[in-house]
């Protein structure tokens, strides 16, 4: 499933123990609470987090932001960790720490790095 | 029981020789006695103790020891040591008994014996002794032949089935066994040294590198030498008969010992034999007979397996030569040829070859390639000689084949009569330590335009004249090859530079709409014949094409420009498309047969965002707007150009919206092998999607998702076409007030940058900040009827962008608390920011310059 608008879609695949999700196209608020929906029930409850990939992803916005700040609530609250790789470059990372989400949610610059540091919570 | 039968047997025995003394105690009666000395059998009476009291002549005889050796303990020594304390046990245990032991015989051979002993009253023991030597050796003998014969069908590697019948020799017969074959150029080298003590191994490990000297005069060379079976029970004397460096321990060389050599033969060829040396037995005839049987065996197996060998080898061999024209035949590279020919001959035909092109003018050879089975002589070769040329006057084998247009062929290398005195370090088949050269040349229309040399070197293998042929056969497929290369680059090289020479080389700058284009040559033999052009027409207007001639080449490339220019001159007078395809037809019927060619043609007025577009069988444009699905331009189609005299075409009229955006395609971009057309299409329409907001981004992600890396097989032409919609310096939209308009309103706004002449990165920066501003408006300005916004942008020098996003209604505070984080984004994304609240809505109002701020982060 996508957006209606086909913006964004969601690939959902697991590295280990360790779910992963990549966000491809643009999040925007005509999409926001269904990819919030969508993001949240990748994660089980054995999970030590979610990855979530933002390097195929080529807008975010603040309603983007906003969903994010509530997936680290609902994750922090089943003691889990929401990492998220965003390339160091770009619109994305600059909305990302514009609006300080990189001081909730810890930035890794490749998904791989989020991916090593949720396995070593475990 | 057989003992207690035995016994009842000897007790009946005993009350007839004795009816006086029913239990009998002392010696054996007169009569009785010669009875006894008659019997086939050795008899005795011995006591508890072990002390012989009586024995026949029989047990005399076959020890050849008088009565007086063998009373009391003395019949002991004539058992072997192992078994003496079975048989004390067992007279000790004082009950019937029956053991098989060791005797030695008067001829000082270990003969196996039945004994028989049966208690007396008074506790001592009649001893009865039968010889089954024959019996039991022939079963070994026969139970070590069977497990040889398992050893030998185990394997058709003539080395492997030699050590298992060493290891099993070793295991049964003898304290060490080695096993020597001659090798292809009939030097002797052992294939197994095996030794009952495994401490040993290692340094018998030693023996096996080396070659055995024929005139070392150990007794294995002997028998190889002089094809004769050696059996010598007792050797005390030093000597190298077979290899020994012996542990010290057991005496080294002198030690005494005894030993077999069987010559291993097949078809009167002495090639092997087997040695067995044993320092803890001797050997008897019997283990003589039984090596000879051991021997026979063996020759015919290894013979058997050099005949497998060699079968393989010859079949391997044909199918070298099979898929080495298969391999070549998948490659236009010429030096990728050249490697593959070189590699694919090691190591079944050589152990090193080397590829060489005849430079005429220079008179030289210059090399293309060289492999060796050595990686190490191979680098240094790569390193020093590899790039210094060949004069064609050299003596070097592949210089003679160039001179003399035939095979060159040296059996043993360097030649026997050495011309030592010219002889370097530097001579290029010296450096690739051959052994045996064969050097043949390669011929491109009747002229010797190459050289393959082939080289044995380390294996020990000769080339002769019976591989001649193979040599010929490989060399004419490579040439062969060769010549293909060569023909396919010239022609390739020439259709590229037509190809390129007709493309435009630079798009038009149009106002309205923004262009990119993108080609790909094809991959092995598909370039030339597909173009793409952009024609500036009356009336602002303007006149898309793409196309692809059938065929390929040079021929493709040439009906290609020629098409193109025609379509220039029918274009430019401002034809509809259908006037220009049928003219173009009708054109290319006139100019007699021509090659067809697929074609689209549209007329694009970017100042209606209107297009109308005609295809003569191509696949039509694909349509992508903005938050809908991508469809096909439906134009009817058509025949291709110069497929039918008669053909008439249509159009289909096209309204854009804005950041509407057309691909146009040729089929390259999505045919794959062994799919349908369809299975394409829906590709392209999948890899549209996601599709990054600026349109050279977009282009290149499309090639990206259905090219990749590899080389397209075919041509691929692609030509986007996005329709900003408004006049440069200015921008205005009004949109409903919906989430989901949102995205079309970024990607009209970044198509307009971006034709604006503004750096990608203030483009997502703007991008960001107007969504933003959008979003408030239609979260927070409407209540529950659905309203308006508005986004107004202009471009100054600079540039400098301002944009105001307005709407109808009035501003409240949404209740979820996302708006203030909005509000803090737009005022970081750029340099100036102002909301303003007014009677007939709220207009938030930004401007960003040239690299805004934030850039740092």
């Amino acid at each position: 499933m996508n957006g209606m608008t086909g913006l964004v879609q969601v690939v959902e695949r697991h590295d280990g123990t360790v779910p992963v999700c990549e966000l491809k196209g643009e999040l925007d608020a005509s999409n926001v609470e269904h990819v919030l929906e969508r993001l949240t029930s990748c994660v089980g409850n054995e999970a030590p987090g979610l990855a979530l990939d933002l390097a195929a992803t080529s807008y975010l916005d603040s309603a983007g932001v906003r969903i994010l700040f509530e997936l680290a609530r609902r994750l922090r609250a089943r003691r889990q960790e929401l990492r998220i790789a965003v390339p160091n470059s770009g619109i994305v990372r600059r909305v990302l720490v514009l609006t300080a989400l990189g001081d909730i949610v810890p930035l890794d610059d490749n998904v791989d790095a989020s991916i090593a540091a949720l396995r070593a919570r475990v | 029981m057989p003992a207690f039968r035995t016994e009842a047997k000897w007790e009946h025995f005993w009350r007839m020789s004795r009816p006086d003394e029913p239990g009998g105690g002392r010696g054996v009666g007169e009569g009785v006695e010669s009875l006894a000395d008659d019997a086939p059998v050795l008899l005795g009476l011995i006591g508890r103790a072990g002390e012989l009291r009586w024995c026949n002549r029989q047990w005399m005889e076959f020890t050849g020891a008088s009565l007086r050796d063998l009373s009391d303990s003395g019949w002991l020594q004539y058992l072997n040591e192992d078994d003496r304390d079975r048989l004390l046990d067992a007279l000790v245990g004082g009950a019937s008994f029956e053991i098989d032991l060791r005797v030695l015989r008067h001829d000082q051979r270990w003969r196996w014996m039945a004994v028989l002993g049966a208690p007396r009253p008074d506790r001592t023991f009649v001893v009865s002794a039968v010889d089954v030597t024959s019996t039991r050796e022939g079963q070994r003998a026969l139970q070590l032949l069977a497990a040889v014969g398992d050893e030998l069908n185990a394997s058709l590697e003539s080395d492997e089935i030699l050590h298992g019948v060493a290891q099993l020799l070793v295991g049964e017969l003898t304290d060490m066994c080695t096993i020597a074959i001659r090798n292809a150029e009939g030097r002797l080298h052992r294939v197994a040294v095996v030794h009952r003590d495994e401490a040993h191994e290692e340094e018998l490990e030693d023996l096996l590198s080396g070659p055995v000297d024929l005139d070392d005069g150990s007794a294995l060379a002997q028998s190889v030498r002089t094809g004769a079976f050696l059996y010598r029970p007792i050797v005390d004397a030093p000597g190298p008969d077979e290899p020994f460096p012996m542990p010290s321990e057991a005496g080294g060389l002198a030690a005494p010992r005894s030993l077999i050599c069987a010559p291993l033969r097949a078809r009167d060829d002495v090639f092997g034999a087997i040695a067995l040396v044993s320092w803890s037995r001797r050997f008897t005839p019997d283990d003589v007979d039984l090596v000879h049987a051991i021997a026979q065996r063996c020759s015919i197996a290894v013979d058997n397996a050099a005949l497998y060998q060699r079968s393989e080898e010859a079949l391997a061999r044909l199918s070298l030569v099979a898929s080495l024209g298969e391999q070549l035949a998948q490659t236009f590279d010429r030096q990728e040829m050249v490697e593959t020919l070189v590699r694919r001959v090691i190591p079944l035909f050589a152990d090193a070859a080397t590829l060489a092109i005849v430079d005429e003018e220079e008179q030289q050879l210059r090399r293309l390639a060289v492999a060796h089975v050595d990686p190490s002589v191979e680098a240094d070769f790569r390193a020093t000689i590899f790039s210094e040329p060949m004069q064609l006057t050299a003596r070097e084998p592949p210089a003679r084949a160039v001179r003399t247009r035939k095979p060159v062929l040296l059996e043993s290398y360097p030649a026997r009569r050495s011309r030592s005195r010219n002889r370097t370090g530097n001579e290029p088949t010296a450096a690739l330590a051959a052994t045996s050269v064969l050097a043949v040349p390669l011929f491109a229309r009747d002229r010797v335009f190459a050289v393959l040399t082939f080289v044995f070197a380390g294996s020990g293998r000769q080339y002769s004249s019976a591989d001649i042929p193979l040599a010929l056969d490989i060399a004419r497929r490579g040439a062969l090859a060769l010549e293909r290369a060569r023909a396919f680059d010239q022609e390739r090289q020439i259709a590229e530079t037509l190809q390129h020479s007709m493309l435009p080389d630079a798009l038009p700058d149009v106002t309205g709409i923004t262009l990119c284009a993108r080609y790909l040559p094809g991959g092995a033999i598909d370039v030339g014949g597909d173009w793409y052009d952009v024609i500036p027409l009356p009336g602002a207007r303007f006149g898309l094409a793409i196309g692809d001639v059938a065929g390929h080449g040079v021929r493709a490339a040439a009906v290609m420009g020629q098409l193109r220019h025609a379509l220039r001159a029918f274009a430019s007078d401002g034809n509809d498309p259908v006037t220009v395809l049928a003219r173009l037809n009708r054109f290319v019927f006139e100019q007699g047969p021509l090659d067809m060619a697929t074609l689209c043609y549209g007329v694009l007025d970017p100042m209606r965002g209107r297009i109308e577009i005609a295809v003569a069988g191509h696949v039509p444009p694909l349509l992508v707007q903005p938050g809908r699905a991508a469809v096909f331009v439906e134009a009817r189609s058509a025949p291709p150009i110069g497929a039918d005299v008669s053909s008439r075409y249509s159009s289909a009229v096209v309204d854009l919206e804005p950041g509407a955006t057309l691909v146009f395609f040729t089929d390259g971009l999505v045919e794959r092998r062994g799919e349908t057309l369809d299975a394409g299409l829906e590709r392209l329409i999948d890899a549209t999607r996601y599709a990054p907001p600026l349109l050279d981004a977009a282009c290149d992600r499309l090639l990206d998702r259905l090219v990749g890396d590899k080389h397209p097989d075919d041509d691929v032409a692609l030509l986007g076409v996005r329709y900003v919609g408004t006049a440069r310096r200015h921008l205005r939209m009004r949109r409903p007030a919906r989430a989901d308009e949102l995205a079309p309103v970024r990607r009209v706004l970044a198509a307009w940058l971006e034709t604006a002449g503004v750096e990608p990165e203030d483009i997502g920066s703007i991008a960001v900040a107007v969504s933003e501003a959008a979003t408030n408006a239609i979260e927070h300005a409407y209540g529950p009827a659905e309203g308006w916004f508005e986004v107004e942008a202009d471009v100054e020098e600079g540039p400098v962008v301002t944009v105001a996003v307005r709407d109808g209604g009035r501003w409240r505070p949404k209740a979820r608390g996302g708006g203030g984080r909005g509000l803090t984004l737009i005022a970081r994304l750029v340099d100036d920011f102002e909301l303003r609240r007014q009677a007939g809505g709220t207009e938030i109002w930004m401007r960003r310059g040239p690299r805004g701020k934030n850039l740092n982060i």
